[in-house]
Formats: C-alpha cells, sequence, structure tokens
C-alpha cells in the first residue's frame, strides 16, 4: 500500500478555525497533514463539518484563524485571483454534484478543458468520453443534469473534477447513494489514480468500509477537531469510545 | 455541540443588540446605515465587472445567449406595453389638441414624450421585470446548489463568466430596444391620431420639425445606465442569495423591486442633468 506516497506535504492545516456567519463554530483547532500521493478519508458524524474542512483546503472557504497550506502555498490571506493558479492542480467533487444545470454531462466535463487548455474539439472530445468512461457514464453525456439521477449526477462530477489531471482531488461522499457495484468501481478509480498518476485524495465518507479498506490513514473529526489521525489498522485498536462506537455502528450516527 | 452552539449564538446576538441600542437609535441602521452598506457593495460588483470585462477574454457564446434573453426575448412585451402607452397617451390628448386647433403638435408631443421619457423608462421596467428577474433566480439557484463553487473551484471567475455577459448584453440590447420602442409607440399613437382627424401626413411632419435629434439621444443615453443597474443589481441580488428555494424567491423579488427604484432615481438624476 505504500508506493507512490512521498513524504513531501501537499497539504497542511495547522490550528484551523472555523466560524459560520452567525458565528457558531464548526471548527475548532483542525490539524491535519497529507502526504503527496496519500489517500486520506475523512469520517465523522452528519453535521460534523466535513463538507467545510473540504472547502477550506479548496479556497472556498476562508479561515477565521489559523492557516492552510495547499501544494506548499500558503492560501490563508490570498485573493481569489491568486487562488486560481492553486485550484487549477485541485480538483472538488462535490456533496451534490454541483453540476452546471445550463450544460449537458459532456459539457460539464468538457468545461474546464475548455476553459484552461488549448485543446481541439477532437481532442477534447476523447479526453470527456474517456472520463465518462472512467465512471460509467458513456451514453448519458447528452443529458441535462435535470435528466440524471443524484448518483448519475456525483459520476459526472467527479469526471469533472479529474479533467485537468489535478494533483489533488477532495472527495465529499464520492459513493454515497451509488449501488454496491458503482460503489466499488468509483473506489478502485479513486486507487488507480494514485496509482497511475501519483494523486492525492481526500475522501470524505460515511461508508466506514471502504473507508478502511481503501485509505492510508483515516481522520476523524469530532467535536470540531480531528480526534484521531492514523492508519485503518491503528483506528481498529483505538480504545477511545467515540471510535469503537462509530466504527462499529457504522454509519452517521454519534 | 449542540449546547455549545446555542450559547455562542446567544452571547453574539445578545451584544449585537445591547451595541446597537447603546449607539444610535434603530431607524440610523435601517434607513441611513442598510442603503449605504447596500449601494457600496453594488458599486463594488460593478467595479469587478469592469475590471473582469478588460482583464479577462470574453465569453462570446454567453454574451449572444443573454443578447437573445435581455433583446429578443423581451421585444415583444416591450413593444406592447411601450404601444398600449402610445395609444392611450394619443387617445387622450390627439383629439383635444385637434378641436382646439392645436392638430399639428401632436406628432411632436407624443414622439417628444416618447422619446426623452416613456420609451426608455417602459422599456427599463419591462427588462428588469423580466429580465432582472431571471438573472435573479438563475444566479441564485447557482449559488444555492453550489455551482458558484463549483466555477471557483475550477478557476472560473464567476463574475467575469456569470455576471460580464449579461451586464454586455443589457448594455447591447437596452438602447436597441428603447429604439424600436420608441418607434412603435410613436407609430401606434399616430395611427389613433389619425382616427380623429390628425392626419398621418401632419403628424409625421410635426415631428419632422420639432423633434430634435437631442431628445431621441438622451433616451437612448438614458437607457444605457439603466441597463447596468438592472444588470449588476439582479446579479449582485444572484450572487448573495442564501437559504435555499426560499431565498432564490428572495432574491428575484428584490431583484426587481431594487433594480426599479435604482431606475427612477437614475431617471429623475438623468433627466435633470441631460440638456433639454
Ligand atoms: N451557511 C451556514 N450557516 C449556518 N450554519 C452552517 C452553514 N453551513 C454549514 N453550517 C453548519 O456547519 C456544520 C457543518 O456543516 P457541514 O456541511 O460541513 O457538515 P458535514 O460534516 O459535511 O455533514 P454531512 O455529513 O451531513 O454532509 C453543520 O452543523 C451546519 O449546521
Ligand atoms: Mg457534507
Amino acid at each position: 500500500m505504500e508506493k507512490n506516497i512521498s513524504n513531501e506535504h501537499v497539504i497542511e492545516l495547522e490550528d484551523v478555525h472555523y466560524s459560520v456567519p452567525d458565528g457558531t463554530e464548526v471548527l475548532s483547532g483542525v490539524n491535519l497533514n497529507v502526504k503527496r500521493g496519500e489517500i486520506m478519508c475523512v469520517v465523522g458524524a452528519s453535521g460534523a463539518g466535513k463538507s467545510t474542512l473540504l472547502k477550506l483546503i479548496a479556497g472556498l472557504l476562508r479561515p477565521t484563524s489559523g492557516s492552510v497550506k495547499v501544494l506548499g502555498v500558503d492560501i490563508t490571506f490570498l485573493t481569489e485571483r491568486q487562488l486560481n493558479d492553486v485550484r487549477k492542480r485541485i480538483g472538488v467533487v462535490f456533496q451534490f454534484g454541483a453540476l452546471f444545470d445550463s450544460l449537458t454531462a459532456f459539457e460539464n466535463v468538457a468545461f474546464p478543458l475548455r476553459e484552461h487548455t488549448n485543446m481541439s474539439e477532437d481532442e477534447i472530445r476523447e479526453r470527456v468520453f474517456e472520463l465518462l468512461d472512467a465512471v460509467g457514464m458513456r451514453g448519458s453525456e447528452h443529458l441535462l443534469p435535470a435528466e440524471l439521477s443524484g448518483g448519475m449526477r456525483k459520476r459526472v462530477g467527479i469526471a469533472r473534477a479529474l479533467a485537468l489531471g489535478p494533483e489533488i482531488v477532495l472527495y465529499d461522499e464520492p459513493t454515497s447513494g451509488l449501488d454496491p457495484i458503482m460503489a466499488g468501481a468509483i473506489n478502485s478509480l479513486i486507487a488507480d489514480m494514485r496509482e497511475r498518476y501519483g494523486v492525492t485524495s481526500v475522501i470524505v465518507t460515511h461508508d466506514i468500509h471502504s473507508a478502511f479498506e481503501l485509505s492510508d490513514r483515516m481522520a476523524m473529526l469530532h467535536d470540531g477537531r480531528i480526534l484521531v489521525c492514523d492508519t485503518p489498522r491503528a483506528i481498529k485498536s483505538n480504545h477511545h469510545p467515540f471510535v469503537q462506537r462509530f466504527i462499529h455502528s457504522g454509519v452517521r450516527e454519534v | 455541540m449542540a449546547r455549545r452552539r446555542e450559547v455562542l449564538n446567544n452571547r453574539s446576538s445578545a451584544e449585537g443588540q445591547s451595541e446597537r441600542t447603546a449607539r444610535q437609535p434603530q431607524w440610523v441602521g435601517e434607513f441611513i446605515i442598510v442603503p449605504i452598506v447596500y449601494l457600496g457593495e453594488v458599486a463594488l460588483l460593478l467595479a469587478e465587472t469592469v475590471r473582469a470585462m478588460f482583464s479577462e477574454r470574453l465569453r462570446l457564446r454567453q454574451l449572444v445567449e443573454q443578447m437573445d434573453e435581455v433583446g429578443v426575448r423581451s421585444l415583444l412585451i416591450v413593444l406592447l406595453t411601450v404601444s398600449s402607452a402610445g395609444v392611450v397617451l394619443s387617445l387622450y390628448t390627439a383629439k383635444e389638441l385637434a378641436t382646439r386647433g392645436a392638430g399639428h403638435f401632436v406628432g411632436w408631443l407624443l414622439a417628444y414624450t416618447i422619446a426623452r421619457e416613456l420609451g426608455p423608462m417602459v422599456t427599463a421596467i419591462v427588462v428588469a421585470a423580466r429580465v432582472g428577474a431571471a438573472f435573479a433566480a438563475e444566479i441564485g439557484t447557482m449559488k444555492v446548489t453550489e455551482q458558484i463553487d463549483a466555477l471557483r473551484s475550477l478557476a472560473v471567475d464567476p463574475v467575469a463568466y456569470l455576471v460580464v455577459p449579461r451586464m454586455l448584453a443589457c448594455i447591447i440590447m437596452m438602447p436597441a430596444l428603447t429604439m424600436l420602442a420608441d418607434v412603435s409607440g410613436t407609430l401606434s399613437g399616430m395611427l389613433i391620431a389619425s382616427t380623429v382627424g390628425v392626419h398621418p401626413n401632419i403628424f409625421l411632419d410635426s415631428i419632422r420639425s420639432f423633434l430634435t435629434v437631442t431628445d431621441l439621444a438622451v433616451g437612448l443615453i438614458k437607457s444605457v445606465p439603466f441597463g447596468i443597474l438592472i444588470a449588476i443589481v439582479s446579479c449582485h441580488q444572484g450572487l448573495e442569495t442564501t437559504g435555499g428555494a426560499m431565498g432564490v424567491g428572495r432574491a428575484t423579488t428584490n431583484a426587481v423591486v431594487l433594480s426599479l427604484i435604482l431606475v427612477y432615481v437614475a431617471d429623475v438624476i438623468m433627466s435633470s442633468v441631460l440638456p433639454k
């Protein structure tokens, strides 16, 4: 499992606090490092702040205090325009897909290629079909997001996030709402991206079994902090009562 | 966790309240500070849009789409509204003037009123209602379904991608719509006037001899700031949307109401500043 992981930290969160506009503190002192090529699963109760954590890493939210470093760049105080260089190297898979309503599945995946590359229409077609194939969405490319099921939307979202060949991919529940076979296929896609391109993945998931199987390390978010962050094996033998309850009861509730 | 959140909430809202009541009466906030902050935000978005317009490549496809939405799809209702205004205006004035021997003023009176005020204003009101609502609803929906975040995560500036084409479409299409509205409003007025004894030749002669290019130009010039206001105010409402479907509804209503208010204010200012 250790192959393709280097010791370079591509994501470094230091004492990150985040409060929503109404003043509620969602994250209260998160420390997290992710190495290049690593697959890191983040688990935690619903509402614990996992999506918030991913958005902080993607620079979509700004921490109230603390610092966020991505790919060696401290992005904490960067302007939107300065952030764009880093963002081109990160793919984000949103929890509900966040596909562009007015574009078909094909155009959604082609969107980043059209915006940021000089590829010809033929090259774009080829690349988009390759990506749609990888997520099992070939044949639905002409459909609008409104005509897709939740799971299909999510898979198109994955294809779009991978289009520019990012070094880091942040997945927000990539397999929730998918049937077990499709979920397995997405999990192997994630592993494959690492094997082939050394992609670093941070995966928010409620699927504790996939998390154990897939991840090099798991981080457990609880009460606004990372409660434990360790290899799956170490987590299994961790005696903290919350950890035990979480991995045994399986999923959502505390 | 839940309890802590509640405590935090209470504390922050209590603090906010006491600060406000200690320093200033309530109305200062509501009627002075809120509008100033709002206008500041709109001005910032306008500045950002102008910057993006010149520093980023133009999305031609988006621009054409929006020109279709703002121009082509609004044309019929704009023409209908202005024509009905022209008809009514003519009904009220043509017979009255004709019977008093001032029939040769009817054409000028109508054309002047429509060119300077009714044309640009009615066009702006119709576009604010139709297009402003559409801008706010579409962008607002994108905001609450994280599509705006998706744009940002793909290193695409939402202002350059969404606001610039909409504002340009309004800048280009508003004078065009106003021009056509002027023509159709005046012609329908002429039609009505001819039924009460003002012959079309007299009507047109009257326009030719009294209406100046300035009258036409003032109306067309006014329509450009109207378009900018409608686009920026509505896109701003869309981008600031929070709170799901209900939030989108609120943003849409606010976009129309605020666009209209600002259009009225701009109309008064411009009408008093521009050459008479
Ligand atoms: N705009 C907002 N205003 C107020 N509270 C918010 C806002 N956004 C998020 N929150 C709160 O922040 C907390 C964390 O939300 P987040 O979406 O990160 O949770 P999550 O761990 O991803 O949950 P899930 O597993 O259900 O997706 C929640 O308790 C939520 O109530
Ligand atoms: Mg979430």
